[in-house]
């Protein structure tokens, strides 16, 4: 897979896309703008990107390039002013609020910053809320806290865990409901050095073991090391790729 | 550094919370400063319409009428500053439309100095006008009558057409009743009718001639010149000023709706300062990084106080505003509502600015006070533990507890542990509401209560009408009398003034002398025994007043017979307030009226009381099913004002309740974005949001009930002191209406809560730190 600079040709629609393309994501033109202090200020302009099915694709940049914007317009958060955005065959500028929740629901796992466990509900409990709104069986929350060598902190609070812990247990659950993407917002950002290594090696792992499409928004380059892929993003443009093309395992 | 600069802009960026802020700081102690204006406004235009119509300080009536002449000079010397002297006579009203009533029929001097008319319509009395006449309107507006309308009248055992020339309100019957004795009043019972003196002296065949002395007198009317000024005169009743029905029954109301102001006040001015507390408390919490930098930077703490506590000082200050502007409204609304409940004239809004003022200042103090405390903790903190913000909030639960939440679906699993996370909150949410539901249950509750007290005392009885005799007869000629009319059962009894001593109490009380056996009035004895030969029963209130109980030695004392000394034998529920009751004989010989009965109780259709009317021997007929009917229309009026304070209540209530939710969505938004942010659409978050807020709703409907019981009891017994005797009788739908309004409010707070959560804006919400 290729992830080219703008300006790109325009995507086909509809599911198809996948198939005949092999794109996990295709956004084309894609500009994102917010208002602040009664001005429009822009966040993204004119981005375009592929990125494959099963591809480990780091975005790279400095705060408030746009990265997470990115990330935000790809998980079906938020919404771009104009361009087309279509992941696994969703077409996300199109769809309506309802078609959003049911795609973040099935299609996408998030990872935060801050995990963005829910304080109240234990590490299986919280797994088991990624899986059960997907409509994915119950039964499949354990096995992947298992995976992520959290089998013992099941009955656990958040509050008990380590920030390690904490991030692991949110893996768990953007991945328990088995979805093709998977999105993380500086997932190691909080972290210190040896738990963040950890997470990644787990996050890459997983990609590897089980072939679901990773994007990692991160300012850190160490991060970097571990994609596929490396997208620079600067002032709200792709500057620059690197890394191999096509399916990362 | 410019503080207020900052704290505006702060202000500014909470927008809907800082109005929901405004809103909950204002409305509890508008609420109950406007219940106090009302209070103030009521009485301010009682005494004002008083004043203005000069009701006289002391009023002798008599029963048998004397030359105008002598009464004046009676007056005269006694140093009376004003007098006027009226004939007032008994009979019937036959209006028009709507069964016959009482009537009294004042010839007055319709340029009189004292009991003046207040017109209202029409024209006033005109001396070359005799049966041109002027009906007090609380009469005309339940008989329907208009100016111009005829209106038939029974007196002396004639007939004679009047003609209605004004409605008038007097401040001698700004609450008219057929049975004084009865405190409640029965509106429209008893048709007060003014004729020029000169006019119903020649329809009575009585020229010149008066039987009621009407005097202001120098010190008010207090003293011991009251019985010299009577002395010798064949006295019925010697009414001074704070005596006089409708002056009585005002005050007593009044003050039994001045317990209600703080009852509301106080409740509502708790759980705002709650809430209030809590909201400020994240208010200055929110700023904590803001304020350990100015540590860090070298602010004192003083300055950092100050910069804490001076967005709250904005929505005091917007708070004081909302406070002044509910205070307004609900005066308003109060005041209005129960004067035309109770029959007042139109309320005089006095808007006085003492009441306006200190609503204002207490809501801009509890504001700064709200926020000093949290502020001042703040500032004691190092810079660097400042600046970090605010520690996640830490959650575990005891693993039975951990079990018993985790049944149910997500929502039901988040809702119910976020409830125990934030147990200071819940607590303060669901007391809140609970305080707010019961205030409006024990409203209902208490009126209930009445309705129920006036069907107890009236079920008992066995009499249909009463007849006041026009003069006292021999108890034998009352029933003949009773018989004459067709009635099926009659009992005479002796009635008269008296007044009651015990040590450093006195009271007046109306003397009932019943016969050995009472088959028609019958005695409620909730202590001791009935009459008996040297054993007085007393009502509840007189028992209370006198400060006695039974066994206790009373003297009393009549116009006819020194003081005896008498054993308190009994004591009765009654729904008239001053009544003392002994054997027929005895009270006769205390009354001077010794086998003599001044009035009937009897039994039969409604053609014995037609007959009875018609009798020159009877002064007024009463229906005990219209007395039960005015008087639970008078507390159906009086529900009005309670449905208005239940509706401020539920008002206030939904507030803090829409208040409460948007403050713990607010700490929450960041755990909904991360909701959303995993596919959990709209349905789900109404379910969470639901789940929470029915259960804390629940929860203060269960307790919204002991609640109601404890608020109505203290006012049910200010209401037994002021009106009679009072028990509790909740009834189910007492609380149907608060906690189904309560509920159904709550059903809009989370529609409301949902949507404002759906709105927001994921990304932004989803990077907040305060998630665990």
């Amino acid at each position: 897979m290729t992830g080219r600079l703008s300006p790109a040709p325009e995507p086909a629609s509809g599911s198809a896309e996948t198939a005949d393309t092999g794109h996990m994501v295709r956004v084309r033109h894609a500009r994102k703008s917010y208002r602040a202090g009664g001005q429009a200020q822009v966040v993204l302009d004119d981005v375009s990107l592929d990125i494959g099915e099963g591809e480990f694709v780091v975005v790279l940049g400095p705060s408030g390039c746009g990265k997470t914007t990115l990330l935000n317009l790809l998980g079906g958060l938020d919404r771009a002013d104009s361009g087309s955005i279509l992941v696994g065959g969703h077409d996300l500028a199109q769809a309506s609020p309802a078609e959003l929740t049911a795609y973040r629901a099935r299609s996408v796992g998030f990872i935060f910053q801050f995990y963005n466990l829910l304080p109240t509900l234990t590490a299986l409990e919280n797994v088991e809320a990624g899986v059960t709104i997907a409509g994915v069986g119950r039964e499949h929350a354990r096995p992947m806290l298992e995976r992520v060598g959290l089998a013992a902190a099941a009955g656990k609070f958040p509050s008990q865990l380590s920030g390690g812990e904490q991030q692991r247990v949110a893996i768990a659950r953007a991945l328990a409901k088995g979805p093709r993407l998977v999105l993380a917002d500086e997932p190691t950002g909080n972290l210190d050095q040896a738990r963040a290594a950890g997470v990644l090696d787990l996050m890459r792992g997983l990609n590897e073991q089980i072939g679901t499409t990773f994007v990692v928004v991160s300012h850190d380059p160490s991060v970097a090391a571990r994609g596929t892929r490396v997208v620079r993003v600067t002032d709200g443009r792709i500057v620059a790729e690197a890394g191999q093309s096509g399916a990362g395992r | 550094m410019r503080y207020w600069r900052k704290a505006w802009r702060d202000v500014r960026a909470m927008r809907s919370r800082a109005v929901l802020l405004l809103l909950v700081i204002g409305a509890g102690i508008g609420t109950a400063a406007g219940i106090a204006l009302a209070l103030h406004d009521v009485r301010a235009t009682r005494d004002g319409f008083y004043r203005d119509y000069r009701l006289a300080d002391l009023d002798i009536r008599l029963s048998a009428a004397v030359p105008a002449g002598e009464l004046f000079a009676r007056a005269s010397a006694a140093r009376a500053t004003r007098a006027t002297a009226r004939l007032i006579l008994d009979g019937g009203a036959l209006p028009p439309s709507g069964g016959p009533a009482a009537a009294e029929l004042v010839g007055m001097d319709p340029a009189a100095p004292l009991d003046q008319l207040a017109m209202l319509r029409g024209r006033p009395l005109a001396p070359g006008d005799p049966s041109g006449a002027v009906v007090v309107s609380e009469y005309a507006s339940h008989a329907r009558l208009r100016t111009g309308d005829p209106l038939r009248v029974s007196v002396a055992g004639r007939v004679l057409t009047l003609h209605v020339r004004g409605i008038a309100r007097s401040p001698e019957y700004l609450l008219a009743t057929a049975n004084p004795a009865y405190l409640i009043p029965q509106p429209g019972s008893l048709a007060v009718i003014f004729l020029p003196r000169a006019g119903l002296q020649a329809l009575a065949g009585l020229p010149g001639q008066v039987n009621d002395l009407a005097v202001d007198l120098p010190g008010g009317g207090a003293g011991a010149g009251n019985r010299q000024l009577a002395s010798g005169l064949p006295v019925t009743a010697i009414t001074p000023r704070d005596q006089q029905f409708s002056y009585r029954f005002t005050n007593a109301d009044i003050r039994s709706f001045a317990l209600f102001a703080p009852v509301l006040g106080g409740v509502f001015a708790a759980v705002g300062f709650l809430l209030l507390a809590l909201s400020l408390r994240r208010l200055v919490h929110a700023q904590r990084r803001e304020l350990g930098a100015l540590l860090a930077l070298g602010y004192p703490r003083r300055a950092v106080i100050i910069t804490a506590v001076l967005p709250a000082a904005f929505l005091g200050a917007g708070g004081a505003v909302v406070a002044a502007a509910a205070a307004v409204g609900v005066a308003q609304l109060v005041a209005t509502e129960y004067a035309a409940a109770v029959g007042f004239p139109a309320i005089t809004h006095t808007y006085d600015p003492v009441f306006l003022l200190e609503a204002a200042g207490a809501a801009l103090v509890t504001a700064l006070l709200a926020a000093l405390i949290p502020a001042v903790s703040l500032a004691r903190l190092r810079p660097s533990a400042a600046m970090r913000g605010d520690a996640p909030p830490a959650f575990t639960l005891p693993a039975a507890l951990r079990r018993i939440t985790a049944r149910g679906g997500l929502p039901l699993v988040y809702a119910s542990r976020t409830l125990l996370r934030r147990p200071v909150p819940t607590a303060a949410t669901s007391l809140s509401l609970a305080a707010a539901i019961g205030l409006g249950a024990a409203l209902a509750v208490l009126s209930t209560s009445v309705s129920h007290a006036i069907d107890a005392t009236f079920t008992g009885q066995a009499w249909s009408y009463t007849a006041d005799l026009a003069r006292p007869l021999p108890t034998g000629q009352a029933r003949l009398l009773a018989a004459g009319a067709g009635a099926l059962a009659a009992e005479p009894v002796t009635q008269g003034p008296a007044q009651l001593a015990a040590t450093g109490h006195r009271a007046d009380a109306q003397l009932t002398g019943l016969s050995a056996a009472t088959p028609l009035q019958r005695l409620r004895i909730v202590a001791g025994q009935p009459p008996a030969p040297g054993r007085i029963v007393l009502s509840e209130q007189l028992a209370s007043q006198l400060a006695v109980s039974t066994g206790d030695t009373i003297t009393i004392t009549t116009s006819r017979a020194s003081r005896q000394k008498l054993t308190v034998g009994g004591i009765a529920r009654t729904l008239a307030s001053q009544q003392a009751f002994l054997p027929q004989p005895q009270a006769g010989t205390l009354l001077g009226l010794s086998g003599q009965a001044t009035s009937l109780y009897v039994t039969g259709d409604a053609s014995v009381a037609s007959r009875l009317r018609a009798s020159p021997a009877v002064a007024r007929v009463t229906s005990k099913a219209a007395a039960l009917t005015s008087m639970h229309q008078l507390v159906s009026e009086l529900t009005g004002l309670i449905t208005i304070l239940l509706a401020i209540s539920l008002g206030v209530g939904a507030l803090f309740l829409v208040s409460s939710l948007a403050l713990s969505y607010l700490d929450r938004e960041g755990e909904f974005a991360t909701l959303r942010a995993l596919g959990y659409g709209p349905g789900h978050v109404t379910g969470v949001v639901a789940s929470e807020s029915l259960t804390q709703t629940l929860v203060a409907a269960a307790l919204s009930i002991p609640a109601a019981i404890l608020i109505a009891w203290p006012l049910a017994q200010r209401i037994g002191s002021a009106w009679f005797q009072i028990s509790l009788a909740p009834v189910p739908g007492d609380f149907a209406l608060a906690i189904g309004g309560a509920i159904g409010l709550a059903m809009l707070a989370i529609a409301h809560a949902t949507r404002q959560i759906m709105r927001a804006s994921i990304p932004a919400a989803v990077r907040s730190r305060l998630i665990g």
